[in-house]
């Protein structure tokens, strides 16, 4: 079948309840599109404009339904005040968490137009925005408060001051939520659709308890800012988060994108009320062959597509960054064909 | 009506709406929705959320700064999501077009039946900066000869625009000879069309040498017709009524008594905006807000109700205004009429931009503008009120009001817009040159998309200088 | 002393003007707008303040006003003649006829987007003919009558004047027929506007011989200042 809509046709017909021509599809191609475009990952990671070309040439090539501007998760945490390294052909590496001796240190309040890689997203954006914004939508992916946290602390020690000092953590959760906040607002102006990723709020990482009590607490938060513009919020997080599915409908996320989860599971409880995204083995993408790839994805459409409120064929996580172009070609064209809807 | 926050009066652009955005209670947010639904039917978003949604323009363009504007702003962007929302809730969705603002009248007579006009799709490709349903327009067999509500047929094919329509009713004759191309696109892809035939408005000296001597009517302006044209338009409007009828199951003509009353408080509403905005030295509004709050008169955009609301607020805002003496251009912006809407929505900026104040205009959409009689029978009245815009009769007395204006001085200079392929448009620029030969007239092929250029700006500037 | 420059798209002209000319001077703009408007600048030092117009005017930073070049070329023509009523500027890229009453503008008409009615024309057909401009312009004059084209379009006329060479018309007549149907073109964009005489011709076109005689045949009054290049420069400087 032929594509009869354009991605942004196509994205704003599903967040209206209506069924596009078919799902979009849109694996999580994220800094794998440095290695479409055939450049270093540190110019990806560190050049607004790389970045944008880099999706754009990953957009032309594979024609999935959205640009995704992205690279990793520490991006607020830095301009807090983190130190990371950036590795040539590696993503930024946490070298020094701001808070490394306890909550007493200092952090940084950003300005989100100018510290450290912010602009380099702002500019990645508006690029991609100029360029190819009106035939498909842009989405930024923003760390969650909790997921920053996790950055500005040693992880291990955030997780025990949650449990030991929860009031001196809630201050710096609600500074990096206002923090995130503002980011948001200039994503938002710079024309991309933020989109929420918090990785370390997975149930691999915590326990559902502390999902419930503070991470979903900030997600919250930050999708109630984001539904006074009238967006509809994607979140996305990865591992296995099947204890939490339940929580998920407390969000009032518009659209839940889940990784090691049972979909038939989150069929059965979440589909009546938000858009499911997901969720095939990125290990499986990367490792397995063309072939393959395409027969199970096709499989996994199948399943998902007339799922309640919607659905949109994607990848559990991030495409990993040296997958074969030819991988995640037949994945997508596994979605494009399974997920047709229109007679 | 409780304004949330006090600004004084400026043309801002889209970031700091956003910012002003910022101090908008969530409260007062979700007290605004259509169709009064509070889950779907908030619409009170700043232009960053359609600019994040693909409409590029949005970043470039200039904004009134006051609530009722973003009000107004978020209601009309919503319209795409109304209508399939409209449709999903069991309302019946009517496609009007090319009548000028009747035919939603007798629709919206009808229990549960939402008109909405396809065509005002051309402004889509100009919001969006996109050549994309234009291209679509070209390869499903309409060329690009044909002017930009060419949209319309890629949008039917795309089905992400606008519901299936339950009825598309597309009238015909002296309208627009595009728009009956288009609609007979449309219907060669499948869609069933109900047509109606709009008469032209001939003079009664047209009669004076026939073998059949016409009897004649005249309207309360003073109008002179022959009936025969009366009994025309009431003759199609009886057809309409019928398929609406056959469509819902329902034939009740008191509600179209009432929808007229409606009709005329919106327009009288409208009209007074307008006088305000000629009459009061600086300009309460842009021109910009003004024209969508003009074309809103064909149908409200999709929920009639709402946007009655909606006008009366900015009513009582322009009358604010007024009386304090404040408003959103220099008190030196040179006077200008303005001959046919511009598709672009940014050249309406670019004008202000430029030094001029738009103090009257002569739109396709003044046909909607005058009052409907309340004391005959409705769709005489309704046939009346046609014959007495200013649309279907001859380009001399279309531009009458426009020559007024000019000898008074209140107008000193006259800006035309062209819609390429639009022929009727184009034909008419020589003619108006020739009728206003006293004043500067600058006159503009609107041209495709992104498309406005460093010339077509000297030119703004040079009619500018010539007017000072 | 005022600073006039005309920033066009091919030439940047700048005059030094006190009443009269004092001194003037031309450079390429060859894409690079502002390095020509810094040589204009050096070149013509001594000025109080600097008014600016043409394409590239909003390019002259410290300009003390900026116009355009419309107004300019109105005001610059009363210059030459006070009596001028109409101003007929062909240019490489548009053209413009200019209405002046009292040395302002009264209305204005530009050609839209294609490059019928402007120099552009004349060099594309003048390369396919494998002419110099001077040879296209000397050869123009040599004509007895000139042959019709008909076609607007720079891509059909060139067809069309292929094939009037196949049947044997004379080059001369041929090339002087393009020049007279830049000229009825430009009587195609005036319109209703109408060209009043006395006529300034001016721009790029005024330098081409051929267009001047192509024009004189419709409007015998015509005036081209033997300056034409300069017209919208010492227009602007007028304009303080």
């Amino acid at each position: 079948m032929k594509d009869i809509l354009t991605p942004r046709e196509r994205f704003g017909m599903l967040v209206i309840d209506e069924k596009p021509d078919r799902c979009p599809v849109i694996p999580l191609i994220t800094s794998h599109a440095a290695t479409v475009a055939g450049i270093k990952l540190k110019r990806y990671y560190t050049n607004g404009e790389r970045m944008a070309k880099a999706q754009i040439t990953a957009f032309e090539i594979y024609q999935h339904d959205a640009i995704s501007i992205f690279s990793e998760v520490g991006l607020i945490a830095e301009a807090m005040g983190s130190e990371f390294n950036y590795p040539d052909d590696d993503l930024p590496v946490l070298k020094k968490p701001a808070l490394l001796n306890g909550l007493h240190d200092k952090i940084i309040i950003p300005n989100p137009r100018k510290s450290k890689r912010l602009p380099v997203y702002l500019e990645a954006i508006k690029y991609a925005y100029r360029s190819v914004g009106d035939i498909v939508p842009i989405l930024a992916y923003i760390p969650a408060p909790f997921t920053t946290g996790m950055h500005l602390l040693p992880p291990e020690k955030f997780l025990i001051e949650t449990l030991k000092r929860p009031d001196g953590i809630k201050i710096i959760l609600d500074t990096i939520l206002d923090v995130t906040k503002e980011f948001c607002f200039e994503v938002i102006n710079a024309g991309a659709l933020p989109i929420i990723v918090d990785p370390l709020a997975s149930g691999s990482v915590i326990s559902p308890a502390i999902y419930k009590d503070v991470a979903m607490i900030y997600e919250q938060k930050l999708i109630d800012y984001l539904h006074r513009f009238d967006f509809d919020v994607i979140l996305h997080i990865c591992g296995d988060t099947s204890p939490l599915l339940e929580y998920f409908l407390q969000t009032s996320a518009d659209l839940i994108s889940l990784d090691r989860v049972n979909m038939l599971k989150a069929l059965d409880k979440l589909s009546h009320k938000i858009r499911l995204i997901g969720n095939f083995d990125t290990t499986t993408l990367l490792l397995s062959n063309p072939e393959e790839i395409h027969k199970t994805a096709g499989m996994m459409v199948e399943q998902l597509k007339f799922a309640r409120k919607g659905y949109i064929v994607s990848t559990g996580c991030e495409v990993p960054i040296k997958t074969p172009r030819e991988n995640v070609m037949a994945f997508i064209k596994a979605g494009k064909e399974k997920g047709w809807y229109w007679v | 009506m409780k304004r949330t926050y006090k600004v004084s009066p400026k043309k801002i652009g889209l970031r700091t709406w956003s910012k002003q955005f910022e101090k908008i209670s969530t409260e007062t947010i979700s007290r605004y929705r259509y169709y009064n639904n509070g889950e779907w039917g908030i619409y009170l978003s700043p232009p960053a959320t359609f600019m994040v949604y693909g409409m590029r323009e949005l970043k470039r363009l200039k904004f009134d700064n006051s609530f009722e504007a973003l009000r107004m702003w978020g209601f009309v962007f919503n319209e795409t999501e109304r209508l399939f929302r409209a449709k999903q809730i069991g309302k019946k969705v009517i496609a009007t077009m090319g009548d000028l603002g009747v035919v939603p009248i007798l629709v919206m007579s009808f229990p549960e039946c939402v008109p909405f006009y396809p065509e005002c799709l051309w402004w889509t490709p100009f919001f969006k900066e996109s050549t994309e349903l234009l291209d679509t327009a070209s390869k499903l067999g309409v060329p690009e000869a044909t002017c930009f509500s060419r949209a319309v047929v890629a949008a039917f094919h795309k089905k992400a625009y606008f519901p299936k329509p339950d009825l598309i009713i597309a009238s015909t004759g002296a309208s627009c000879d595009d728009y009956s191309c288009v609609m007979q696109t449309v219907e060669d892809m499948g869609y069933e069309v109900f047509w109606a035939e709009i008469p032209y408005r001939k003079s009664p000296e047209f009669f004076l040498n026939k073998p059949k001597p016409q009897i004649l009517e005249k309207t309360k302006e003073g109008f002179v017709y022959p009936k025969i044209l009366e009994e025309h338009l009431i003759r199609e409007y009886k057809r309409i009524w019928q398929a609406l009828f056959k469509l819902t199951g329902v034939n009740n003509p008191h509600r179209l008594v009432d929808t007229i009353k409606k009709i005329n408080t919106l327009r009288r509403l409208v009209m007074g905006i307008k006088r305000m905005n000629e009459e009061a030295p600086i300009a309460p509004i842009p021109a910009l807000e003004l024209m969508v709050i003009e074309f809103g008169n064909l149908y409200g955009y999709a929920d009639f109700d709402e946007w009655l609301e909606i006008v009366e607020m900015i009513y009582h805002l322009v009358k604010d205004r007024v009386a304090k003496g404040i408003g959103v251009l220099k008190k030196d912006a040179i006077p200008i009429a303005w001959v046919t809407p511009s598709a672009d929505p940014y050249l309406l900026n670019l004008v202000e931009e430029c030094g001029c104040r738009v103090v009257t205009t002569e739109y396709v959409i003044n046909q909607a503008l005058v009052q409907i009689e309340e004391d005959i029978e409705p769709l005489r009245a309704l046939a009346r009120a046609f014959i007495n815009a200013s649309l279907i009769g001859s380009t001399e007395e279309r531009i009458k009001k426009i020559k007024e204006k000019i000898v008074k001085k209140q107008v000193k200079g006259v800006l035309i817009t062209n819609m390429l392929g639009a022929s009727h448009c184009a034909m008419e620029t020589r003619l108006i040159e020739k009728l206003l030969s006293d004043v500067p007239i600058l006159s503009i092929d609107v041209p495709a998309p992104f498309g406005i250029t460093q010339q077509i700006k000297t030119r703004l500037e040079a009619f500018v200088e010539a007017m000072r | 002393m005022v600073l006039g420059i005309d920033v066009g798209s091919i030439y940047t002209k700048g005059v030094l003007f006190e009443g009269k000319v004092i001194k003037k001077i031309v450079l390429r703009t060859a894409y690079k707008p502002k390095e020509a408007i810094e040589a204009v600048k050096n070149a013509l030092s001594g000025y109080e303040k600097i008014i600016a117009t043409g394409y590239g005017r909003e390019l002259v930073a410290d300009a003390y006003k900026i116009v355009t070049e419309i107004s300019a070329f109105a005001r610059g023509a009363t210059y030459f003649n006070p009596e001028v009523k109409t101003v007929i500027d062909i240019g490489g890229q548009d053209s413009k006829i200019i209405k002046i009453k009292n040395g302002r503008v009264v209305k204005f008409v530009m050609n839209d987007r294609c490059a019928a009615g402007t120099g552009n024309f004349i060099e594309k057909i003048a390369h396919a003919l494998n002419l110099s401009l001077e040879e296209f312009g000397a050869m123009a004059l040599k004509s007895e009558k000139p042959e019709t084209i008909d076609s607007l379009c720079v891509v059909m006329a060139e067809t069309e004047i292929l094939s009037l060479i196949q049947e044997g018309k004379k080059i001369e007549d041929i090339i002087f027929g393009v020049c007279d149907s830049v000229i009825r073109r430009i009587n195609g964009i005036a319109g209703p506007l109408g060209i009043e005489e006395p006529v300034l011709f001016c721009g790029g076109g005024a330098l081409n011989p051929g267009l001047v005689r192509a024009l004189r045949r419709y409007y015998p009054e015509i005036f081209v200042p033997e300056e034409s290049q300069f017209v919208g420069a010492i227009g602007a400087a007028m304009m303080e």
